[in-house]
């Protein structure tokens, strides 16, 4: 851990801590998998193989690392990792229903884990149960939904097990010592909480859970679903100690996600790299970081490593492809589209990028159509519902944009682009306080960038409200660099309200500026 | 019972003694005999029952599967039985010579009626004679239900003998045929009707056919034996007769819709005799007395003159209302667990399914009606709590399955009907649910459940009207629970008739205190009234109760919510926040939650989290008009804030 504090120069990464790593890596992937919770033991699997590991045959050597292992060990600030075996203990009675249960679940017979694990007490066994009965809640909520956006689809159709599963939680909680509580019963608990739409509430226990065991990717990932807008970050890393490698990933995640592009996260990355030199997780957390920046050729560079490493690995590939719309590359997007639809045809990501595709033709019903698949497929896909919603503005469907929109804020509230479009369309359809209100959340998420205060100013004009237009104006001049449009409206609404003077200023550095583009 | 003659006794054509249900009758001819040595004489038992001076040692409603007519015969002279315990008038006994138990001898009688008395007495082995050959044969054919055979035969054997006795029973092989009208006029003979046997069982018949006034004639307007103290008469475990009597009268009266002379009959007929389950079973499962007027009865009860007085005891007291003394019944359960080895019985499990439901823990509650009902597909007694639970819990397919099963099975059960009710109501058939639960109605007009469901119907239609009168019935019906007066008093709280629903919201209270639905709505009363500081103190209550119960959370959940629009209405944000907020977690989202935070925030000036709240709320109920006018209201503030804050 200490190669990790002492900053970039430290190229050479302490072995001893690497072969730690490795070690907790591998053990938090059995933990995982034996949780059946898939996806993160994916993802630590993926981080395992990431690993600079140049002197493979001394770490299978375990004998002399393990001396050294204690040492590193002890640096380790989070409760041992070895402490989750802690958690696996149950009695013999349930051992044997624990492993039926988990080949039930692992073949999506979710009712039925539930129903094996009924008496059992042991916290592992709980959290499968609970954990079976959520998914299948959510599958039946996903079945009771029908059609995309049809008249059941939306908060009227909830997963009606959340409530049951919260309440036998916190009866679990407040009937089982603190110290005690089982890292994944904490995990759970912030999955349920969320999805109840109870994030607040969530942080507490999800940070509890990451801090008994950090190795749970799956627990950050909902943490970071916590997390709204930057502000509330500090707070969170105030409260795990930031010098952990997943917490530093977290950090990365966070930011990356929260339109962060700044030096300090880059650095981060970079050490982080150091680590895992060969994680495609990093890269394409590197691309993202580019593609906000706006820099989409290395962005672009980075996602084509990634597809050459890992052709078939279609996580974030839909992002990829938005890069590809934006650069208009329509060659390229549609070879991507053929390589992931022969991967898999319904995988939201492959549809996602289809839809793309067709969208970039401005073949937007074909789109639409595609975008519907994907969230057939997930109602929980990230980016559908807001492309979805950007198709529907395209076809002039305001109200079925309207409620894509809204329901990519569902599943995301971070997402810039559905504040920003739901305020582009109660615009047009000129209802503007709604639509300011709109523009305010999405320039909260970007205060940095001036299409946002753009937007509030017409906003404001259109409220006849021109003094605060004229404010919105001057920020959002302030953080371009002086765009004719920009300095025009603020021209003409300097003379409606009568400064002449200032109306001609911006006139004149209006011409200025046209003059020299 | 006005119709008596004066000096004619009521006495028991059967005497007592119990054989094994289907015993041979040879089984017991050895202890007739045996016992009939030891046994003194009769006793005088009657006392100043005026007309007609009635033995009340006349135990036993004998009940049809208890010996055969021969056993009987040959124990007549016995048992010291009723009959001859009377001091009646010698004028009597050469009327009735036939007359049953010793006095048969007594008179000796010329005896038509038997061979069968006369040896029998002598020489229990002698054979029998014609007749008791064709009573054993009458008597097989009823045990097997082949009635047609014992009509038969009965008729047979009452034609050669005319005894008084074969009548009896040929009566007593009509009513099991259901031919109550026939029996009733078999009993109508003049020599049977002084016969406490004969009476009852023309009461009953009478009953059956639904005359009341005629069955109270029959049976009499009150017990003719409340003067006696005797309680010695059942040592060998029958319910007396009396006892029964009683019960009979209360079905009249409650027929006759006089439930408290009817509740009365029942207590009297269990201070007569603790052994009278129907009575207790009248009184309990119609809830026809006050939780607290339940303890006390019980505990007036005497049950240390039986042998199996402590088993009665705690059987009862486990049958008892679940809204107090809940350690009682714990140490009864326990009792009668580890004494008694009941662990199984499905009884003692429903009682316990009661405490649960009336707990609200209705998951667990339907565990345990299931564990009984897998046992006994068809235990009536459970099946409106079974109901109960399936509803709350929207188990729909379980309904389905138990509605038709019971349609198929026991079409004849008003309780079917209440389940298909209950099905159609939870699919929200609302038209078909009424008429279900109308047709049990119609089958049992005291069906409490049937008439709480129909009115459910129109309150669930928003017909209040008629679903105050749907409630009175069952409020009438139902004079020991809480239930139809706090229902009424709900839908005088949406007629907004304040006045009134708190009338019938107090006179609930007074019957069960510990209801946290109760006291919720006790408290939206005076919330309406404006009368905030008291409103939170029946919510306040109602959650410790709640929380004193270990109820699910289903039960307090609404509790909370009007916790936070009172604190709301005092203007005390942070605590109507907190509670609002707690119910967001633990519950299903309703969107009247999500309005209510919009308002305080709104308040608070918190006017984007304010838009957000109103925005989940017409997620969830988009044709909520006051939440779109609250959202616009809240989106003009926003814009509003905005602009301050750039001023300033």
């Amino acid at each position: 851990m200490s190669s990790m504090t002492s900053g970039n120069d430290s190229l050479q990464v302490d072995p001893t801590f690497v072969g730690q790593l490795q070690r907790d890596l591998e053990q938090a992937f059995n933990v995982l998998s034996d949780r059946c919770l898939y996806e993160s033991a994916k993802w630590t699997a993926e981080a395992l193989i990431g690993l600079d590991l140049e002197d493979e045959d001394a770490s299978a050597d375990d004998a002399d690392i393990m001396q050294d292992a204690t040492v590193a060990r002890t640096q380790l600030e989070y409760a041992d990792a070895s402490d989750i075996t802690m958690f696996d203990r149950m009695p013999a009675s349930e051992r044997r229903k624990y492993t039926l249960a988990k080949a039930c679940f692992s073949c999506r017979e979710y009712d039925r884990t539930v129903m094996f694990l009924d008496k059992c007490n042991s916290p592992k066994c709980m959290f499968l149960r609970l954990f079976a009965k959520y998914i299948s809640g959510e599958k039946k909520k996903e079945e009771r939904s029908e059609v995309i956006l049809g008249p059941l689809d939306g908060d009227s159709t909830p997963n009606k097990e959340l409530a049951i599963i919260i309440g036998e939680l916190e009866l679990y909680f407040r009937s089982s010592d603190l110290s005690k509580h089982d890292p994944f019963l904490l995990y759970l608990y912030g999955i349920v909480l969320i999805k109840h739409k109870c994030e607040k509430a969530a942080v507490e226990p999800l940070i509890r859970s990451v801090k008994l065991y950090p190795y749970n990717w799956g627990a950050w990932l909902e943490l970071l679903a916590c997390v709204s807008t930057i502000d509330q970050l500090p707070s969170i890393l105030a409260q795990i100690p930031t010098s952990h490698i997943m917490a530093k990933t977290f950090e990365v995640v966070t930011s990356q996600e929260l339109f962060q592009s700044t030096d300090a996260v880059f650095a981060t990355l970079s050490q982080l790299e150091i680590v895992f030199p060969n994680f495609q997780f990093l890269k394409v957390q590197r691309a993202l970081l580019c593609y906000h920046a706006l820099e989409y050729n290395e962005s672009e560079k980075l996602f084509d490593t990634v597809l050459t490493v890992d052709p078939h690995r279609l996580d974030d590939m839909d992002m990829y492809s938005n890069i590809l719309y934006v650069t208009e590359q329509r060659a390229k997007l549609a070879y991507l589209a053929q390589l992931a639809s022969s991967t898999d045809k319904f995988r939201p990501e492959t549809c996602c990028i289809i839809a793309n595709y067709y969208s970039l033709k401005s073949e937007h019903e074909k789109a639409v159509v595609y975008y519907r698949r994907a969230l057939t497929l997930n109602r929980n896909c990230l980016g559908a519902w807001t492309l979805m919603g950007h198709e529907y503005v395209e076809l002039k469907n305001i109200r079925a944009a309207i409620e894509s929109y809204r329901r990519a804020i569902g599943v995301n509230s971070k997402d810039v682009r559905a504040w920003y479009g739901l305020g582009q369309a109660y615009e047009v359809i000129e209802m503007y306080y709604y639509s300011f209100f709109y523009y305010q959340r999405a320039a909260a998420l970007k205060p940095y960038d001036h299409r946002m205060w753009v937007a509030l100013g017409n906003c404001f004009e259109k409220l006849q409200r021109p003094t605060e237009a004229i404010k919105a104006y001057k920020r959002a001049l302030s953080l371009s660099e002086m765009e004719v449009s920009i300095l025009q409206k603020l021209s003409s609404l300097h003379a409606s309200i009568g400064d002449v003077a200032s109306a001609a200023r911006y006139s004149q550095l209006c011409k200025e500026a046209d003059t020299q583009s | 019972m006005s119709s008596r003659r004066p000096s004619q006794a009521f006495s028991t054509p059967v005497p007592t003694g119990r054989a094994g249900t289907l015993s041979r009758p040879e089984s017991n001819l050895g202890s007739g005999v045996a016992s009939s040595a030891s046994l003194p004489d009769a006793p005088a038992l009657t006392s100043g029952y005026s007309a007609s001076p009635v033995p009340a040692g006349s135990s036993h409603n004998s009940s049809i599967l208890s010996i055969s007519p021969i056993a009987r015969v040959l124990q007549i002279p016995a048992t010291p039985q009723s009959a001859s315990a009377t001091p009646l008038p010698p004028i009597t006994k050469n009327e009735y010579p036939f007359g049953f138990g010793s006095d048969m001898e007594a008179t000796s009688t010329p005896v038509i009626n038997s061979s069968g008395t006369a040896s029998g007495l002598q020489d229990a082995d002698a054979p029998l004679s014609q007749a008791d050959r064709l009573r054993l044969w009458r008597h097989d054919a009823l045990m097997q239900h082949q009635y047609q055979t014992a009509v038969f035969i009965g008729d047979t054997v009452l034609s050669i003998t005319d005894d008084p006795n074969d009548a009896f029973w040929l009566a007593q092989v009509h009513y099991n045929t259901g031919h109550y009208a026939r029996a009733r006029q078999l009993l109508m003979r003049q020599e049977l009707d002084r016969s406490a046997s004969c009476r009852y069982l023309a009461a009953l018949c009478l009953t059956r056919l639904s005359k009341w006034d005629e069955a109270l004639l029959v049976i009499g307007e009150t017990n003719p034996f409340q003067n006696d103290d005797d309680s010695n008469a059942t040592s060998d475990g029958g319910i007396k007769l009396e006892a029964s009597m009683c019960y009979l009268r209360g079905i009249i009266y409650s027929n006759q819709n006089n439930f408290e002379k009817a509740k009365d009959c029942y207590k009297e007929a269990l201070t007569v005799d603790i052994k009278c389950y129907e009575a207790f079973d009248e009184l309990i499962a119609n809830s026809l007395m006050t939780p607290v007027e339940e303890w006390e009865f019980l505990s007036s009860l005497r049950f240390d003159g039986n042998e199996d007085g402590e088993l009665v005891k705690l059987l009862y007291t486990t049958k008892l209302n679940k809204y107090y003394n809940t350690n009682r019944f714990f140490e009864a359960e326990q009792q009668l667990q580890t004494k008694y080895n009941l662990e199984e019985n499905s009884d003692l499990i429903q009682s316990r399914a009661e405490l649960l439901f009336v707990q609200c823990r209705f998951r667990q509650c339907l565990e345990l009606c299931e564990k009984v009902l897998e046992r006994d597909r068809f235990k009536f007694s459970i099946i409106p709590l079974y109901l109960a639970c399936l509803h709350e819990l929207e188990k729909k397919n379980k309904l389905f399955l138990i509605a038709h099963e019971m349609a198929e099975n026991h079409p004849e059960e008003p309780v079917t009907w209440l389940t298909v009710g209950v099905y159609y109501l939870s699919i929200h058939k609302i038209a078909e649910a009424r008429r279900f639960f109308s047709k049990a109605s119609m089958m049992n007009p005291h069906f409490g459940a049937a008439w709480i469901g129909f009115a459910h119907t129109f309150a669930v239609e928003g017909e209040h009207e008629q679903a105050v009168s749907a409630y009175s019935t069952a409020a009438r019906l139902f004079q020991g629970t809480h239930l139809p007066s706090l229902f009424l008093g709900m839908q005088h709280l949406q007629l907004h008739n304040f006045t009134l629903a708190e009338e019938y919201l107090d006179a609930s209270y007074n019957i069960c205190k510990t209801d946290p639905l109760l006291l919720n709505e006790m408290g939206v009363v005076l919330y309406h009234k404006n009368q905030l500081n008291e409103a939170l103190e029946f919510f306040f209550r109602a959650l410790k109760v709640a929380d004193e119960l270990d109820s699910d959370t289903k039960a307090w959940v609404p509790i909370k919510i009007n916790l936070g629009h009172a604190f709301r209405q005092l203007r005390r944000w942070p605590e109507a926040l907190e509670h609002f907020e707690e119910v967001l977690r633990v519950s299903k989202h309703e969107p009247e939650v999500y309005s209510a935070i919009g308002l305080v925030n709104l308040q608070l000036g918190r006017t984007e989290q304010a838009v957000i709240n109103f925005q989940e709320a017409l997620s969830l109920a988009p044709n909520d008009p006051v939440s779109w006018d609250l959202l616009k209201r809240a989106l003009e503030e926003n814009a509003n804030s905005m602009i301050s804050k750039n001023d300033g």
